[in-house]
């Protein structure tokens, strides 16, 4: 038959040799391109920061409960002295594991108990948090113990850019946590009462942290909201307490302390006031 | 407008749960009375039918209505 | 049609485009998730699945919009157009799993119901930079699941040709929310230009396609005249045994279609999913859509029975070898007495 009279029908099993050869010319470029950009994109994407979530392993930890900045266990992990903020599951804080532990211990200080929790550590950059995954389950026990006392040391008034991200996923349970495809994300966490903290960059790594307070120390988590996951100016009074930093700001001023900077490399010129 | 997109998206979900309960109905009784070529269909042509009557209700309704 | 349906009426080259399609799927998945253990062994296994699937939904997307123009400069591509939408329900799926994977991984687990914490978390819809992205995806997903979901025949016949074809347009608006998508979210958290290039280029390539070719269909929509008396519309030669010349008068396209010594003029748009009759055969003594076979009788437009489509049918007539027609189309299904040529 001419070639103008090849007539295609789709609807019958068999086809003629042009229209057979059309298709395989288009299965073999179009095979061709999806290998491209499924391997390309290997290749033009931005590295991965090495953070962990030991997810489904539950790990013990014993140690004395801190209550600020964060509900924290100061423990030793690794020959070190080093406190592990709290989160619980999903996008929430552990709170409703602290009200547990204090009912449970009738009024007496927290402080003078040491206590062991159970739930998923996450770690990135020497630096560890942990899930109580299993909620009120997760308090495995607790004794009488001395009382250890919190170093806290005024930095003084401090001005610091960077990013503010919700420490649960930042540290390894989202890898990338931070920036705008997390950035809704890092809005519901914080909205759960997961701890806000700031987050400042050196090049592709995040290297030092401050978590974010009232004046009193107290949770702000409500009134940042909308300025989570961009990079932002922030001046407070800031001080150390043990292994953490936290800045706490004056949150009628927050608008003006908070200004938004679009500049990452503004972040190397990180200064004190 | 944080409460205007609220009320959007609860509207969306009513929409979608009428669709469901209409959708049933429609496999099953609706289609004939507007398409005789629904007659003795198996079930799993049934089956591929819902999402988009769960979809597209309205319109469909108002074909039987007019029928 | 009076026949009943069925899900799917298989037939060999459904099924070796299907496996064309899940051969496409697979390859791309493995080299993306075997890329990132040996590349990026500190992705998480929630990053990689949702950029893969993002990225293949992204890519099908264009192939799919390519292949239309595609086939309409070169035939022998109809072969693909062909069952297309096998292709699009495919890219849907592969959407619906990067957008609900999204939506749990992001915005469930929390204090709000997840689709509301879409749209409610990120509140800056005044800022281009920070504008939330993920409810321009969201929206496109609504866009793609109601083409998906209303891709069978049935819908076709019941919903009417209208309504059908407007919902499928909208992948156009689909497509234009999902480069605001992707431009606005994705491209935001990384920092190489040839991300930025390449979703430029594939943009231009789609739309660079589509004007090429609607230019051309204009040219040759050149009306051939508006009046009520008969126009010139081609000379017998130009028309081949069994095949057609399409005409355009009254803004309609027509098909004139010689065969057993006779000519006969129907109107252009199959009844069917609206596939273009002037460039189907007479196949046993019926005009054949080469879309899917859908028949119509030339000399009154309508479908043998079971069948009831039809279609408009013209008047025309012969001065020495020149092929005249009246612009008037007579109703659908109208008989006419078809013209015989003198040999």
């Amino acid at each position: 038959m001419e070639q103008e009279d090849q007539f295609y029908i789709g609807w019958q099993d068999g086809s003629s040799p042009k229209y057979t050869k059309g298709r395989k010319g288009f299965y073999l470029i179009a095979l061709l391109v999806l290998a491209l950009f499924s391997a390309g994109y290997l290749f033009v994407e931005k590295s991965f920061v090495s953070s962990y979530f030991d997810y489904g392993n539950l790990t013990e930890l014993t140690g004395t409960v801190v209550e600020y900045p964060v509900f924290g266990l100061k423990t030793t992990i690794d020959n070190e002295q080093v406190t592990v903020p709290l989160v619980g599951f999903g996008k929430f804080d552990a709170d409703p594991v602290l009200e547990e532990l204090k009912s449970q211990l009738n009024g007496e200080s927290i402080n003078d108990y040491k206590v062991t929790l159970r739930g998923t550590l996450i770690q990135y950059n020497g630096k560890s948090w942990m899930e109580l995954t299993e909620g009120a389950e997760s308090i495995v026990s607790f004794a009488k113990s001395t009382l250890v006392n919190q170093s806290i040391a005024s930095l003084g008034q401090r001005m610091v850019i960077g990013e503010i991200v919700d420490p649960k996923c930042f540290f390894g349970v989202m890898n990338p946590a931070h920036g705008k495809i997390h950035k809704s994300c890092a809005i519901r966490c914080i909205s759960g009462g997961i701890p806000p903290l700031l987050a400042i960059r050196e090049g592709e790594e995040f290297t030092d942290y401050y978590f974010l307070t009232d004046e009193s120390g107290g949770k702000i988590n409500e009134q940042i909201l909308q300025h989570i996951g961009e990079t932002v100016t922030v001046v407070g009074s800031a001080e150390s307490v043990d292994d953490w930093k936290v800045l706490q700001l004056n949150v009628d001023q927050l608008a003006e302390n908070i200004l938004i900077s679009y500049d990452n490399q503004l972040t190397k010129c990180t200064a004190s006031l | 407008m944080i409460e205007l997109i609220s009320l959007t998206i609860d509207a969306f979900f009513i929409y979608l749960g009428i669709g469901l309960l209409f959708s049933i109905w429609f496999v099953l009784v609706g289609a004939k009375k507007i398409d005789n070529g629904m007659e003795d269909t198996p079930f799993h042509f049934k089956l591929i039918l819902i999402p988009g009557s769960v979809l597209m209700w309205p319109v469909m309704l108002i074909k039987i209505l007019k029928k | 049609m009076s026949v009943s349906y069925t899900s799917i009426l298989w037939n060999k080259q459904k099924k070796t485009y299907d496996i064309g399609i899940i051969i496409g799927v697979l390859s791309f998945t493995l080299i993306f998730f075997i890329g990132h253990t040996v590349l990026h062994p500190d992705a998480t296994f929630e990053t990689i699945f949702i950029r893969n699937f993002g990225l293949l939904a992204f890519v099908m997307l264009h192939i799919i919009l390519i292949i239309g123009p595609l086939a309409r400069l070169n035939t022998k591509y109809l072969i693909i157009l062909y069952n297309r939408r096998h292709f699009g329900v495919s890219m849907f799926i592969m959407a619906a799993i990067h957008g609900i994977f999204s939506i749990l991984n992001f915005h469930s687990l929390s204090n709000t119901n997840p689709i509301k914490s879409v749209f409610l978390s990120n509140l800056k819809y005044d800022s281009i930079i920070q504008f939330p992205f993920q409810t321009l995806g969201f929206l496109a997903l609504i866009i793609l699941a109601l083409m998906a979901t209303t891709s069978h025949d049935f819908w076709l016949k019941n919903l009417g040709p209208k309504i059908w074809k407007g919902l499928h347009m909208m992948v156009y608006l689909a497509y234009a929310l999902i480069i605001a998508h992707v431009v606005l979210g994705a491209l935001q958290n990384e920092t190489s230009p040839i991300l930025y290039g390449v979703v430029f280029m594939g943009f231009l390539l789609v739309a660079g396609l589509h004007i090429y070719t609607g230019m051309k269909e204009i040219r040759a929509d050149k009306p051939l005249g508006n009046d009520i008396d008969f126009v010139f519309a081609c000379k017998v030669a130009d028309i081949k045994e069994n095949r057609a010349k399409m005409v355009m008068v009254s803004g309609e396209r027509v098909a004139i279609f010689k065969y057993e010594g006779k000519l006969s003029a129907v109107n252009n748009f199959c009844r069917h999913q609206g596939g273009p009759l002037g460039e189907g055969k007479i196949v046993d003594g019926c005009i054949t859509c080469p879309w899917h076979g859908y028949q119509y009788r030339p000399e009154d437009g309508q479908s043998p029975p079971p069948f009831t489509e039809k279609v408009e049918t013209y008047q025309l007539k012969l001065e020495n070898e020149e092929v005249w027609i009246n612009p008037q189309p007579f109703p659908e299904g109208t008989h006419v007495e078809p013209v015989k040529i003198n040999q």
